[in-house]
C-alpha cells in the first residue's frame, strides 16, 4: 500500500495489463487479447530503438569523459550512425546494407563464436581441476560422448558412439533432464509472474 | 473458459498467500542451502569494503516473452544488491541486451536509491545496454567487467551460449561469477564456465535468498509444493500407463 | 574581492559566513605591529603583480580550492574564514603602500587608522594574534616546510624535538607544517589560494560578492562530482537501511565524531545576494544541534561565531584593551587533544601566573594557557622556534599520532583498480588451443578433401526425424507457399546455414514459394544473406519479390508470434518497394491464416526460439474441424538438438521434422545432393577431434592432480 501510494499510476497500469491478459486467456477473450498484444508488440519495437539509443548514450558518455577506451566508443558511434543512415535510407535489402551486414557484422560475430568455442573447450578441460565431484565427472563424460558421436574423429565415425550411445544420451538422459529442468523453470516463471500480478514484485521501480 | 488454468492460477496464488502468512508469523526462514548465494553475500561485503563494483547482468530476454521471468528475478536481485552495496564507492552496474530491460534496470536502481535517500548516486548509465545481439551483448559486457573495477559478477536472466564469454571474462579477472539462466543451453555452458552456476529453478530463488521479502520466500515454497505435485502426477501417470499397458 | 554567492559551493557559503568573528582587533597589538612589522614582498601585493602560471581553477583570485572540508570546518570553528590562510609564523616585511586589495594592506590601513574598523576583515584579530604569537617565539629552531603553499621557501632543517606538528611526521596536516616557515616566499611562488586571500578577506564578507568563480565552484553540485557519491546525511540513511537488511554486514570503521561533524551539512542552491543576506542565511544554516557538534565545538554557541552588528567604532582602541571575549565559554579539550598537551617535568599549573602565557580564547585550544607560548607585545623577526608549537609526546602518543595520520592519508588515497590477469600457463593454454583449433579446422578445408566418411553410408536409412523432413519437402508442389523463419543470430550463421541449405534447396527444387520473416532484429539482413549466399548460385532465377518474399522483422518475441498465429496479415503489414501490399501478391493472396501455408520451417540456433514457435504458433496450425496439421519443420544448431527431441517425440508430435546441425545436414544431403555439409564435414570432424582430445586430456590431468593432491593431503594429515 505504501508503494502504491507513491507510484499509483505505474502500479495500476502494470496490474491492469497483467490481469487483463491473464483473464483474456482464461475466459477466451481473443479480441481483447489481440488488441493488447498489438500494443505490446509496438512497445517491444520501441524498446529496440530505446536500446539503440541507450547504447549510443553510454558510449557517447564514455567518449565525452575521455576514458581509456574512448576510441572504441568513437568508432562504435560512427559505425552506428553510418549503418543507421544507410539502412534507413536505402532499406535492409539494398546492396550497401547487405555489404555492411556481410562484411562487418557477420565476421565480427563469427569471430566471437570462435572465441567462445575455445573458451568452452578450455573450460571443459579445466572443469575437473576446479572441482572434482560426481556431477562434474558425469558432465565431462557425457560431453565427450556427445561430441565424439556428433561427427567423425580422425576421419572415421566411431561405431556405436554416433549411432547408439549419443542418441541415447541426448534423447533419453538429456531429454529427461531437460524436461525436469524445464518444469522447474516453468514453475519459477509462474511464481515470478504471479508475484508481479500481486504487486509483490515491482520491476518497474515503484 | 479455461477452468483448468483458472484453477491452477488460483491454487498457486492461494499457496503463495498461505506461505506468506506463515512467514510473517514465524521467525527465521526455512530455506535449503544454496552455497552460491552465501558466496554472493561475501562478494557483496568485499565490494562494499573495497569500494569496488558488482556487475549484475540481467540477460537479453524480450520482456514480452516468458523468458522475461528470469529477467525479473535478475531485477529483484539487482534491487537487493544495490541496497546492500549502496555504501560502496562504486554502485552496482547492470547490463542487458534489450532496451526495455535496460529501462527496467534503471527504474529499479532509481527507485532503490530514492528509497535509500541516495538519489544523487543514481546515474542512467548504471543500467545500460551493451549490445543488441547475444554476442555483441557479451562483447560489450566483457569490456565492462575488465575496465570498471568489477569485483563480482552476477548473471541472472536469459543467456545462451554467449554466457561462456561473460563468465570467461569473470574467470580471467578471477572474480566470483554467480550465474543462472533459464535456457538449457545457457545452464550447460555455465556449469563449465561459472564459479557458481545456478541450475534449474535455483535462479528463481535468487530474490528470496537475498532477502527480497516474504512473498519471495512464499513463492519459493509454493514452487516446492507444485513440484511435488507435478512429480506425483508424473509418477502416477506413468504407473497408470504401465498398468494400462499391462492390462491391455 | 570575494565570491559571487551563486557560484560558490553551498558548503563554502556556509563556512564563509559562519566564520566571521565578533572580536575586534586589540589595539595594543595593532600599535605594536604598526611600529615594527615589515610586510614581506609576497604579502605586500605589489601594484603590478608579476606574471604567474595560470591557475588550474581559472580565475586565480578565487583563492584556494583544495581545502579539505574538515580543515575548513576547523578554520570556521576557529573564527577564520575558510579561505583565510592558517596562522603563519612568517614575518611580514615592512609596510608598503599598495593600491590593491591585499588583506595585509587592509591591516596596515587599520593599524594606521586610515580604515574604519567596519571595513576591516573581522577576523584579523585572531589571525594576527596567532601570527604574532608565532613570531614571538624563539627563531632559532628548525622547522619543516613541507607545506604546498610554502613550496617556494627554503627547506628548513628538521626539528630537533620531533612532534606530530613539529615537522617529522609525514602525515602532518599541511596547514600545520607551514606554521614554522622560515622566510617569506617570493611573490612568484605565492600559491593560488593565497593570491586571492587578501582581497577575499578585505571585501568578501562586507560587500557584494562578485560573480566570477573558479570552474570547480561553477558546477552547482561540484561537491557531488568530486567528493563522495552522496552526502553524509544520505550515507547515514543508507547505512541504516543496509544495517537493517544485512545485520551481519561488516561496517566501515566509524569516523571520529569530531571529524564527522565537521563535514558539510547539506547542499543547497545558491543565488546572488548581498553580504547581509549572506550572513543572515548562513547564520541560520549554522545553528546546529549540539548533537551534531563535537564536544569542544558544542561549547561555542552559534551567536559566538556570528559577526556583531555593524556599529560605529573608534578607529583604534587604546593600547592594552583586552579582547572582548563576549559570551564565549572556555571549551573543554577533547580527550585526544588533552593527551597531546605538552608534558614535562613541570606542569603549567605549577608555573607562576606570569609564565603561563596568555590564555587561548577560541579554537581547539580555547581555555588553555601557555600552549602556544607567545609574547604578543614584542615582535621579533627571524626564524621562529621549533619549540614554539612542538608538543612533547611520549612514544605511545607519537605512535598513535603517526597511525592517525597514516589512517587519514590512506583514506584519501585512491585505490588503483585491481588488474588481475590469468596465470601465464592458462593464457598459454588458451592460445595453444586457439592456434591448434585454427589449424585443425583450416587444414582439411584447404589441404585435404573429403577424407571423412559421412554418417549415412550407402544403403543406410536416415534417422526418423530426417526422413520426416525429407517427406515434408517431397510433399510440396509448385507454387505452394512455405513460411520460413530465419531466427538465428549472425554468429551461428555458418552452422545453421549449412544445415538449412539442403532443406531450402530441396524446397526450391520442388517449386515452393518461400515467405520469409524473422523474430530477430538482424533477421532481414540475415534472410538476404542466406538467400544470396546459399541459393543464388544453384537457383539464379529464384528472385526476391517474385519467387520469394522477405517480410522482415516481427517484433514482440512470443507476443509477436502469438499475434502472427492469430492474424499474419495484421502482424506483418509489409509493403513492397513500389508501395504494393505484399499480401496482395498473387502468390500470397490466398494466405489468411498460418495453416494456409503448406509448411512452416524454422531455422534457429536456439531451443527456446523453437519452443516459442511450438508453444505460440503450432496450436494455430491444427485445423479444428478436420484435425489436419500443417507441418512444422525445425532446422537447428546442434546445440539445440537434445532439447527439441521432447517436442518431436510427443504424441501427437509438435515438431514434425528436425534437421539438427551439420550431422543432420549431412544425412539430409546424402539423400538429395551434396552441398555445403559435405564441404564442412571434414573440418567439422577435425575440430571435434581436437575438442574431444583436449577435454579428455584436461579431465584426466585435473582428476589425477586433484586425487593425488587429496592423497598427499591425507598422508600429510596422518603424519
Amino acid at each position: 500500500m505504501k508503494s502504491f501510494m507513491k507510484s499509483p499510476v505505474s502500479i495500476s497500469v502494470a496490474l491492469a495489463g497483467g490481469w487483463l491478459i491473464l483473464l483474456a486467456y482464461i475466459f477466451d477473450l481473443d479480441a481483447l487479447r489481440t488488441q493488447v498484444l498489438g500494443w505490446v508488440v509496438l512497445v517491444a519495437a520501441a524498446g529496440l530503438l530505446l536500446g539503440v539509443l541507450n547504447l549510443a548514450a553510454v558510449h557517447f558518455g564514455k567518449l565525452r569523459s575521455g576514458t581509456r577506451n574512448a576510441l572504441y566508443s568513437f568508432l562504435l558511434i560512427i559505425s552506428m550512425f553510418i549503418t543507421f543512415v544507410v539502412v534507413a535510407t536505402l532499406g535492409p535489402g539494398h546492396e550497401a546494407s547487405q555489404w555492411i551486414f556481410t562484411n562487418i557484422q557477420l565476421p565480427v560475430e563469427a569471430s566471437l563464436m570462435a572465441v567462445m568455442a575455445v573458451t568452452l573447450v578450455f573450460a571443459a578441460a579445466r572443469l575437473l581441476s576446479r572441482r572434482t565431484d560426481l556431477f562434474a565427472i558425469l558432465f565431462v563424460v557425457f560431453a565427450v560422448i556427445t561430441l565424439a558421436g556428433s561427427g567423425p574423429l580422425l576421419g572415421f565415425n566411431i561405431p556405436l558412439v554416433g549411432d547408439v550411445l549419443r542418441p541415447w544420451v541426448t534423447q533419453v538422459l538429456a531429454g529427461a533432464g531437460a524436461r525436469g529442468i524445464l518444469i522447474g523453470v516453468s514453475l519459477g516463471t509462474i511464481a515470478t509472474g504471479l508475484r508481479v500480478l500481486l504487486a509483490a514484485d515491482k520491476p518497474y521501480g515503484a | 473458459m479455461d477452468i483448468g488454468m483458472l484453477f491452477i492460477v488460483m491454487l498457486f496464488v492461494g499457496v503463495m498467500l498461505f506461505f506468506a502468512n506463515q512467514a510473517r508469523r514465524q521467525k527465521g526462514r526455512n530455506l535449503r542451502d544454496i552455497p552460491a548465494f552465501y558466496k554472493l553475500q561475501g562478494a557483496l561485503e568485499v565490494a562494499v569494503e573495497d569500494g569496488t563494483r558488482l556487475h549484475v547482468a540481467i540477460g537479453r530476454s524480450d520482456i514480452t516473452s516468458p523468458q522475461s521471468a528470469a529477467a525479473l528475478v535478475g531485477l529483484s536481485m539487482l534491487r537487493r544488491i544495490a541496497t546492500v552495496a549502496s555504501e560502496s564507492d562504486n554502485p552496482p552496474v547492470s547490463t542487458s541486451g534489450n532496451g526495455l530491460l535496460a529501462i527496467l534496470a534503471q527504474d529499479t536502481l532509481r527507485a532503490t536509491y530514492s528509497q535509500l535517500g541516495l538519489f544523487g548516486a543514481f546515474e542512467n548509465d548504471l543500467g545500460r545496454v551493451t549490445g543488441l545481439t547475444p554476442f555483441s551483448y557479451a562483447a560489450g559486457t566483457i569490456h565492462l567487467i575488465r575496465d570498471e573495477e568489477v569485483s563480482g559478477n552476477v548473471m541472472a536472466g536469459t543467456f545462451g551460449e554467449e554466457a561462456a564469454l561473460i563468465a570467461g571474462a569473470g574467470e580471467r579477472r578471477q572474480i566470483l561469477t554467480l550465474a543462472g539462466s533459464d535456457t538449457l543451453t545457457g545452464q550447460a555452458v555455465l556449469v563449465a564456465t561459472a564459479h557458481e552456476p545456478l541450475i534449474g529453478e535455483e535462479l528463481y530463488a535468487g530474490g528470496s535468498y537475498l532477502g527480497a521479502g516474504a512473498m519471495h520466500d512464499a513463492s519459493l515454497h509454493a514452487q516446492d509444493v507444485a513440484r511435488w505435485l507435478v512429480a506425483l502426477g508424473l509418477i502416477g501417470g506413468a504407473l497408470l500407463g504401465l498398468l494400462g499397458g499391462l492390462a491391455g | 574581492m570575494g565570491y559571487a554567492s551563486d557560484d560558490l559551493p553551498d558548503w563554502l557559503k556556509d563556512l564563509g559566513s559562519s566564520s566571521l568573528p565578533s572580536e575586534p582587533e586589540p589595539e595594543r597589538r595593532a600599535a605594536a605591529r604598526a611600529a615594527s612589522e615589515p610586510v614581506p614582498d609576497w604579502m605586500a601585493s605589489p601594484a603590478e603583480p608579476p606574471a604567474r602560471p595560470e591557475s588550474i581553477f581559472g580565475d586565480e583570485e578565487e583563492g584556494e580550492g583544495d581545502v579539505p572540508d574538515w580543515l575548513a570546518g576547523i578554520r570556521q570553528a576557529e573564527g577564520r574564514p575558510p579561505d583565510a590562510p592558517p596562522p603563519s609564523p612568517i614575518q611580514p616585511p615592512a609596510p608598503q603602500e599598495t593600491d590593491n586589495g591585499d588583506w595585509l594592506e587592509s591591516i596596515r590601513k587599520r593599524e594606521s587608522g586610515s580604515l574604519p574598523a567596519s571595513d576591516l576583515p573581522a577576523d584579523d584579530g585572531d589571525f594576527m594574534n596567532r601570527i604574532k604569537a608565532m613570531q614571538s617565539e624563539d627563531s632559532a629552531g628548525d622547522e619543516d616546510a613541507s607545506q604546498d603553499w610554502l613550496a617556494g621557501l627554503p627547506t628548513p632543517e628538521p626539528a630537533a624535538d620531533a612532534s606530530i606538528f613539529g615537522g617529522e611526521s609525514p602525515g602532518q596536516p599541511d596547514w600545520m607544517s607551514g606554521i614554522q616557515g622560515e622566510e617569506p616566499p617570493p611573490i612568484e611562488d605565492k600559491p593560488d589560494w593565497l593570491k586571492g586571500v587578501g582581497s577575499g578577506i578585505g571585501k568578501g564578507f562586507t560587500g557584494d560578492l562578485p560573480a566570477g568563480g573558479p570552474a570547480w565552484m561553477d558546477a552547482p553540485d561540484a561537491g557531488a562530482d568530486d567528493g563522495p557519491l552522496w552526502p553524509a546525511e544520505e550515507s547515514a540513511r543508507a547505512s541504516e537501511a543496509v544495517s537493517q537488511e544485512f545485520p551481519g554486514l561488516p561496517k566501515e570503521p566509524a569516523a571520529p565524531s569530531w571529524l564527522g561533524d565537521l563535514q558539510p551539512t547539506e547542499p543547497s542552491s545558491g543565488g546572488a545576494f548581498t553580504a547581509s543576506e549572506f550572513e543572515e542565511a548562513t547564520s541560520e544554516v549554522f545553528k546546529l544541534d549540539s548533537g551534531e557538534l563535537p564536544d569542544w565545538l558544542a561549547q561555542i554557541s552559534p551567536e559566538d561565531a556570528l559577526p556583531p552588528p555593524v556599529e560605529p567604532q573608534p578607529a583604534a582602541r587604546p593600547s592594552g584593551t583586552p579582547f572582548d571575549t563576549g559570551d564565549l565559554a572556555p571549551a573543554e579539550l577533547p580527550s585526544w587533544l588533552q593527551a597531546m598537551r605538552p608534558v614535562g617535568p613541570v606542569g603549567l599549573e605549577d608555573l607562576p601566573e606570569a609564565e603561563r602565557g596568555e590564555e587561548e580564547r577560541i579554537g581547539p585550544l580555547a581555555g588553555l594557557a601557555g600552549v602556544l607560548p607567545a609574547e604578543p607585545d614584542i615582535v621579533q623577526f627571524g626564524r621562529p622556534s621549533s619549540a614554539s608549537v612542538g608538543l612533547q609526546l611520549n612514544d605511545v602518543q607519537r605512535t598513535y599520532a603517526v597511525q592517525l595520520a597514516q589512517m587519514v592519508a590512506a583514506e584519501a588515497e585512491a585505490h588503483p583498480p585491481r588488474r588481475i590477469s590469468l596465470a601465464l600457463p592458462q593464457r598459454a593454454a588458451r592460445l595453444a588451443i586457439a592456434i591448434l583449433m585454427l589449424l585443425f579446422v583450416a587444414a582439411p578445408t584447404y589441404l585435404l578433401g573429403n577424407f571423412s566418411s559421412l554418417p549415412q553410408g550407402p544403403g543406410q536409412l536416415p534417422p526418423a526425424e530426417i526422413q520426416a523432413a525429407l517427406d515434408i519437402a517431397n510433399g510440396l508442389n509448385a507454387g505452394d507457399a512455405v513460411l520460413v523463419a530465419v531466427d538465428y543470430q549472425p554468429a551461428l550463421a555458418g552452422e545453421v546455414e549449412a544445415a538449412a541449405m539442403g532443406v531450402i534447396d530441396h524446397m526450391i527444387i520442388q517449386g515452393a514459394r518461400l515467405v520469409m520473416l524473422s523474430t530477430l532484429p538482424t533477421g532481414p539482413g540475415q534472410i538476404q544473406h542466406f538467400m544470396t549466399g546459399t541459393q543464388s548460385l544453384n537457383h539464379p532465377d529464384y528472385q526476391l519479390n517474385s519467387s520469394y518474399y522477405n517480410l522482415g522483422y516481427l517484433s514482440g518475441g512470443s507476443a509477436g508470434l502469438l499475434q502472427l498465429a492469430n492474424d499474419p496479415r495484421a502482424a506483418l503489414p509489409v509493403q513492397l518497394d513500389d508501395g504494393r501490399d505484399v499480401w496482395a501478391e498473387p502468390a500470397l493472396a490466398a494466405l489468411f491464416r498460418l495453416r494456409d501455408f503448406k509448411a512452416i520451417v524454422v531455422l534457429t540456433d536456439d531451443a527456446d526460439t523453437a519452443r516459442a514457435w511450438v508453444e505460440q504458433v503450432q496450436p494455430a496450425l491444427v485445423d479444428p474441424l478436420s484435425g489436419a496439421t500443417t507441418p512444422l519443420l525445425v532446422v537447428s544448431s546442434a546445440q539445440a538438438e537434445p532439447l527439441l527431441y521432447p517436442y518431436l517425440n510427443n504424441e501427437p508430435s509438435q515438431i514434425q521434422g528436425l534437421v539438427a546441425g551439420l550431422r543432420g545436414a549431412a544425412y539430409y544431403e546424402a539423400n538429395i545432393r551434396e552441398l555445403n555439409a559435405r564441404r564442412y564435414w571434414d573440418a567439422y570432424g577435425a575440430g571435434l577431434t581436437l575438442g574431444v582430445a583436449t577435454i579428455a586430456v584436461g579431465a584426466v590431468l585435473g582428476l589425477s592432480r586433484n586425487l593425488l593432491g587429496g592423497r598427499r593431503k591425507t598422508a600429510g594429515g596422518r603424519k
